[in-house]
């Protein structure tokens, strides 16, 4: 025999755990994918401050590399757990001179971008 | 004069003095003044000579004229304030045959128009060498002259200066020009975000001004940053003597 208010917890319960269940798929959506960008300066250009930045956006983020540089003719640097908003995220490279390179990473999975002299930057028109 | 008689005549010269009443060879001249003293001028002529003169004002546009006491010369000179804006003054001549009075002269004592800037400090950002566009009303909030009313119409942006040089060949601010871009008609300008990375970022200074009718002149500054990163801290304003000032062809 059970009693009504054991039935009552019962209840209870069970819309508690099916809550959580029907939470899971929203949750691991407002979870950001996290990716490893590598950025590797093949460029006689020195690499000067970092930024990221939504793709659609010019919303840049603040500089990755402080006061560090990334060295021309094949300094490099790897930045580990980088949150993304969405499946994307704009790398924005500044060199020496002010000028910029951009490159649109895909998120979830570790990256790659070589910046060689062939590369345009974009110093302003 | 002649009177004629049996036993001769006499002849005897007098002078005939005809009287005639004021007349108003002067009328006093309206005047804008900002501030000091301001003077009017009358003159009248008569027979004879208009002896009495009084000065008299109107606060109410003219409709009616009182005495100003004391006020008994050619000239009126006194002091202004912003209070007898649109008072008017007239003289009264007098003389034994009657009396004239001048057309009515008008004050405007106008102090400079107050601008009023409603964002003294925009952000620009990011440095991508991206124009962006400020008009007037972006920062100017409002513009009133105790003359003319409402003036915002009539602001314009007469210079804007940048704390860094142009296009430092040797620096880190990319490899543009015209970083400053005034319109013809002075209602807006382009602005270029941009900074040189090796400095404490750019800080453009707006100049606006306005003009009223009585050519007294209000100038009012914002600024426009362009810190050298997102959370590097807040661009630092080095002043116009480090870089460059564009002036506005707008009087």
């Amino acid at each position: 025999m059970i009693s009504l208010s054991t039935k009552r917890t019962r209840f209870i319960l069970f819309l508690f755990l099916g809550g959580i269940v029907a939470a899971l798929p929203l949750l691991s959506r407002a979870q950001p994918p996290a990716t490893d960008i590598t950025i590797v300066n093949n460029s006689s250009r020195e690499i000067n401050h970092l930024y990221f930045s939504p793709p659609d956006q010019n919303n840049w983020g603040p500089d990755q590399l402080n006061s560090s540089v990334i060295a021309a003719g094949g300094g490099s640097v790897t930045l580990t757990g980088v949150a993304c908003e969405g499946q994307s995220i704009k790398v924005i490279a500044e060199d020496h001179e002010g000028c910029f390179y951009y490159k649109v990473v895909e998120c979830g999975e570790a990256s790659t971008w070589t910046i060689t002299n062939e590369a345009t930057p974009d110093c302003g028109s | 004069m002649v009177v004629n008689g049996a036993c001769g005549s006499v002849i005897r010269a007098a002078t005939l003095t005809v009287n005639t009443a004021p007349l108003v060879t002067l009328n006093p001249v309206s005047q804008t003044i900002t501030s000091g003293n301001v003077t009017f001028t009358a003159a009248a002529s008569g027979s004879p000579a208009p002896g009495g003169v009084q000065w008299q004002v109107s606060t109410d546009g003219g409709a009616s004229f009182s005495d100003i006491p004391g006020a008994n010369n050619a000239s009126l000179t006194f002091a202004t304030d912003p209070s007898q804006n649109g008072n008017q003054y007239r003289a009264v001549f007098t003389n034994s045959c009657g009396m004239a009075i001048t057309t009515a002269a008008a004050l405007t004592t106008c102090t400079p128009p107050v601008l009023t800037i409603s964002t003294s400090n925009i952000n620009l950002s990011p440095p991508n060498h991206a124009y962006h566009t400020f008009d007037v009303t972006d920062s100017v909030a409002s513009a009133t002259s105790d003359c003319d009313g409402n003036v915002l119409d009539s602001v314009i942006i007469s210079s804007v200066s940048s704390d860094e040089v142009e296009d430092n060949p040797t620096g880190s601010d990319g490899r543009t020009s015209n970083d400053i871009v005034i319109a013809p008609n002075c209602k807006s300008v382009q602005l270029r975000a941009e900074r040189d990375n090796k400095l404490n970022g750019r800080v453009y200074t707006i100049t606006f001004s306005v003009t009223d009718s009585a050519g007294n002149t209000t100038t009012a500054t914002a600024k426009v940053s362009v810190p050298k990163s997102q959370g590097g801290g807040a661009a630092v304003d080095n002043g116009p003597g480090a870089g460059y000032t564009v002036d506005g062809n707008c009087p």
